[in-house]
């Protein structure tokens, strides 16, 4: 599977809907109806653009998850 | 002329948001009002308050209904009659700050500085500011033991933190200092008047002088603060004007004046006032993360947020007219039973805390990581340096402004006899 080796979580309990990761990585990141971030399945999103995600996330809610 | 909007004519509660008693403790009356009608017009405020935490969570939402382009529409309504001019500096300045502008602009300011403000990239500052808590307790000591929590401590480290982020030499931080009270008058609302607007034009237009100046030495010659950084930014043509940065200047320090302080001094006042949670948290340190959310929740510096209808919206079920104001109140959705068990509890444990202090949606705040980074350094510097802090005096003097919970002065002693 393309990507495998990179894995991306969202928390949604510390989720405030600031949006920042849906701005940066579209694909990889929606707004649910309640304003609340969730991960998209699928996205094939580089692993920069998740850590910019990832480090832009005002409240920590997004970790990059290496296996190797 | 104005459109009809749901505004009911009721038994309400007539409500002065800015009389002492409320100023003082605003909760009761806050959960009454919640009670009653979550989303309530009040014609004495001319404007629709908002309490329930479902209805702020929707207000805060609601981008495109409720608008934060606070200063063009209140210019509009409020400034105008004062004589301020148009195209006055107020007016240029406040309607490009990040917290009063709307997609996109929001969008493409945010972007530029929200990493700057990351949790990543203001871990980097603990050390310093460890050391900012360090020396204003070494000069606490030299002149105590008794102290004004805010004036000696809780004031002095945001801004000096956010003084040296920016670049701003810390020498011009009383020159700084004075011009955000200006400001600080109209920004939260404190009891309007001629003279204060005049003043907070004064104050703004000394900043953006001297601000513009800062930048110009900067672009000749470039450091590492974040002055810069929107300078190279600029430069790289990702277009933000040179007033935008002024304007992202002065909301940044303006933003590292107020809230943190505030913060900072109401968790110490809260501590102070429940011996116990004091006792629990000197027992268990570990608890401090939580700690600092609930004492954002349960007292926290900001009371609510201002926000415009553009268009016609419904919110809890009320119609809310084109050109109604909202004052969207954090601190009532932060007690609400709904989603706080026992809310008006301290709690340095509590946990789910989804408060929401911090604003939610776009314009969630962002220096919370920053705020997040000071206060626990902060709190518990002070609490190990001076274990024996208590009160001076009970009577406490919160400053009348409508959206900030701010104390004048917090004086205590370190003297535990």
């Amino acid at each position: 599977m393309e990507g495998a080796s990179t894995a991306v979580t969202l928390d949604r309990a510390r989720c405030m809907g600031s949006t920042m990761c849906s701005q940066i990585a579209p694909d990889a990141f929606g707004i649910d109806e309640s304003g609340t971030a969730f991960v998209r399945p699928d996205h094939g999103t580089s692993v920069q653009l998740l850590i910019a995600a990832e480090e832009q996330c005002p409240v920590n809610a997004i970790a990059v998850v290496f296996d190797n | 002329m104005r459109v009809q909007s749901d505004r009911m004519n009721n038994r309400s509660p007539v409500l002065d948001l800015l009389s002492e008693p409320f100023i003082t403790d605003p909760y009761p009356v806050l959960a009454g009002l919640r009670e009653f009608e979550p989303v309530h017009w009040s014609d004495r405020w001319n404007g629709w308050l908002v309490t329930g935490y479902a209805e702020v969570v929707a207000a805060l939402r609601n981008v495109e209904g409720l608008s934060s382009d606070r200063i063009g529409n209140y210019v509009q309504h409020r400034v105008a009659g004062a004589g301020a001019a148009e195209g006055s500096v107020t007016r240029e300045v406040l309607s490009k700050w990040l917290a009063f502008t709307d997609p996109p602009t929001h969008t493409r300011l945010r972007m530029l500085v929200n990493q700057a403000f990351s949790p990543k990239a203001v871990a980097s500052l603990e050390g310093r500011v460890q050391r900012i808590c360090d020396s204003l307790v070494e000069t606490i000591r030299k002149h105590g033991p008794e102290f004004d929590v805010i004036g000696d401590f809780s004031y002095p480290l945001p801004v000096t933190v956010i003084s040296e982020m920016l670049g701003v030499p810390v020498e011009d931080q009383d020159k700084i200092k004075g011009w955000s009270e200006d400001v600080m008058l109209v920004i939260f609302m404190a009891l309007e008047n001629k003279e204060r607007h005049a003043r907070a034009e004064d104050g703004l237009s000394e900043m953006v002088e001297y601000l513009r100046d800062v930048v110009e030495r900067r672009r000749r010659d470039p450091q590492s603060d974040l002055i810069s950084h929107l300078i190279k930014v600029e430069e790289e043509g990702e277009a933000l004007s040179n007033d935008e940065i002024i304007a992202t200047c002065t909301i940044l320090l303006f933003g590292g004046h107020e809230t943190t302080t505030n913060l900072i001094a109401n968790a110490v006042l809260a501590l102070l006032q429940h011996p116990e949670e004091r006792r629990r948290l000197d027992a268990e340190p570990e608890l401090m993360p939580s700690a600092i959310e609930e004492f954002l929740r349960y007292d926290g510096p900001v009371r609510g947020f201002l926000r415009w209808a553009r268009i016609r919206t419904t919110l809890g079920g009320k119609e809310i007219a084109p050109g109604d104001r909202v004052l969207v109140v954090v601190d009532a959705a932060n007690r609400d039973p709904l989603v706080f068990e026992d809310p008006d509890r301290l709690d340095i444990a509590r946990h789910p805390n989804r408060h929401v202090e911090f604003g939610y949606g776009i314009h969630h705040c962002l220096g919370a990581p920053l705020a997040r980074l000071e206060a626990p350094i902060a709190l518990r510097t002070l609490l190990e340096s001076f274990p024996g802090l208590r009160l001076v005096d009970d009577r406490l003097e919160w400053e009348r402004t409508l959206l900030s919970r701010s104390l004048a002065r917090l004086q205590v002693t370190a003297d535990s006899a």
